[in-house]
């Protein structure tokens, strides 16, 4: 049922993101083409006046981009689930779980295909107007020299960073479904009450990193975990809160909305 | 062995079922049993409890005390694979065209029969490019009855099917009802619209401030107040 539940998720998210992605390969593109094609060229001033504006154009896509799938992914699980459409949703042999966990697996989809389409836009720059070749030699340098000054020199630390990354963005999506789980257990201003609860998660877990902090918890985590797994260990600590932090939320969102759900 | 029939039969059963929204009790302890095999309305002014009634059935809404049972066992998955629901709201995702909601359907229920939703669908003249959110809203309640009777299910929960459509289009929703049910199923048509159902219901159920006030046989109801169902509605529910 899950594999059924996100098909059409990845589609419904789809109609707003796919156009978005493939406006930003296509400015990308314009933004190559301008700025190879001012090289030499009669018509320098007009070719510089459509590279800056492509390039304006090409970062408010981006920004776009990134505001498009932070009120997508509320929207649907919002709207979807809480909303009118809830009267279909929740009449659908599925659980609580698949239809919480198809909306989080979707738009951490697309999420990872900004990242890889903001790559390829990039990539497609560079390659269309001058030495691709280059490009890629100078930024493996600047990599393998970010990678040494943070300590990493193998696979293992890369998979962590990646994955902690990863359920980071995952976790923190879950305490938006928690915060707006919490808000609809109000019989009135459910938004407010989501705002609200957002609010007050985001200031628990500032007053608990405090906490562990001031009594030192934390600071021999890391010095647990810097010993037992040395310089990557620290990845793997961090990797590990953000698995605690998602599960937590997301245990939070299930309960809530499994056991009290009120679509009045 | 008789006895286990009898409660095989019962399809929703509710016992001592009580709601509270807050400080306002919508259902007050009701008792109520439905079998198969029979058209039901549920019949009661507005804010009577019905939707109420109907959504806990659902699952979309918990009680606050009480039991209810879907065939019998407690709301959950496996009821809702048995329950065709049609809410009183406009409950489709908005940007689909009426074959993909279909699509849709048929992807999740297991007992959707695709040829019927499509021949009625033709039959209805819906358009079949145009995007759910930009039908009429008579169009649009006549693709939600048709998805809903597309199902072989043992429970049909019609939530004000007639309420917001013209006379000629309220008799081509009865007569939808009546033909595309199973004859082992139950259905309940929640309305406030008694005259337009009358003719099609075996039972009704008067529900009033959350309490359940009558269930009877129609005919026998007619047989004893010498009255329409509608008009026996006005005397109990008269200001």
């Amino acid at each position: 049922m899950l594999r059924k539940l996100l098909k059409y998720e990845v589609k419904a998210m789809g109609r707003v993101m796919l156009p978005l992605y493939l406006a930003m390969l296509l400015i990308a593109a314009v933004v190559g083409i301008t700025s190879r094609m001012r090289v030499n060229s009669a018509l320098l001033s007009v070719l510089n006046k459509i590279t800056v504006i492509s390039a304006v154009v090409l970062v408010i896509c981006v920004v776009t981009c990134g505001i498009a799938i932070v009120v997508l992914s509320i929207q649907r699980y919002y709207k979807n689930l809480l909303g009118t459409e809830g009267h279909l949703m929740f009449t659908l042999p599925a659980t609580t779980f698949s239809l919480i966990a198809s909306k989080a697996i979707s738009t951490m989809l697309w999420i990872v295909a900004g990242g890889v389409v903001g790559v390829l836009a990039g990539f497609e720059i560079i390659a269309i107007h001058g030495d691709l070749a280059g490009f890629l030699e100078a930024f493996g340098a600047d990599l393998q020299s970010l990678l040494d000054m943070m300590n990493l020199h193998d696979t293992m630390g890369y998979v962590a960073i990646a994955l902690s990354l990863i359920v980071g963005v995952l976790g923190s999506l879950c305490k938006v479904y928690a915060a707006i789980s919490i808000g609809h257990q109000a019989n009135n201003h459910r938004v407010a009450f989501s705002v609200a609860a957002y609010i007050g998660i985001g200031i628990a877990e500032m007053t608990l990193s405090w906490l562990t902090m001031k009594v030192g918890v934390l600071q021999n985590v890391v010095n647990a975990m810097h010993n037992s797994l040395g310089s990557t260990g620290v990845y793997w600590g961090s990797l590990g809160l953000a698995v605690i932090q998602a599960l937590f939320y997301g245990f939070i969102s299930w309960i809530l909305i499994d056991r009290r759900l009120n679509l009045e | 062995m008789e006895e286990m029939n009898t409660q095989r039969d019962e399809l929703l059963v509710c016992r001592n079922l009580t709601k509270q929204y807050g400080k306002v009790t919508a259902l007050d302890g009701i008792d109520l049993t439905l079998k198969g095999g029979r058209i039901v309305g549920l019949l009661g002014p507005n804010g009577s409890g019905k939707t109420t009634l109907i959504k806990l059935s659902n699952r979309l809404l918990q009680p606050t005390s009480g039991e209810i049972l879907i065939d019998g066992k407690k709301p959950g998955v496996e009821s809702k694979r048995v329950i065709a629901y049609l809410p009183d709201k406009d409950f489709l995702p908005d940007w689909m065209t009426a074959p993909k909601l279909t699509e849709f359907y048929a992807d999740f229920y297991a007992d959707f029969d695709m040829d019927k939703a499509l021949q009625m669908l033709e039959e209805l003249d819906i358009p079949r490019k145009m995007i759910y959110k930009k039908m009429s809203k008579g169009t649009k309640e006549k693709v939600q009855l048709i998805l809903t009777m597309s199902r072989r299910a043992k429970i049909y929960l019609l939530d004000e099917p007639i309420a917001g459509v013209d006379p000629a289009a309220r008799d081509y929703i009865l007569k939808t009802i009546i033909g595309n049910y199973a004859p082992d199923s139950l259905v309940v048509i929640s309305t406030h619209l008694i005259a337009d159902v009358e003719p099609v219901l075996d039972e009704a159920v008067f529900i009033k401030n959350g309490h359940i006030v009558l269930h009877r046989n129609t005919d026998d109801l007619r047989d004893e107040t010498g009255m329409s169902i509608d008009g026996y509605f006005r005397e109990v529910f008269k200001c």
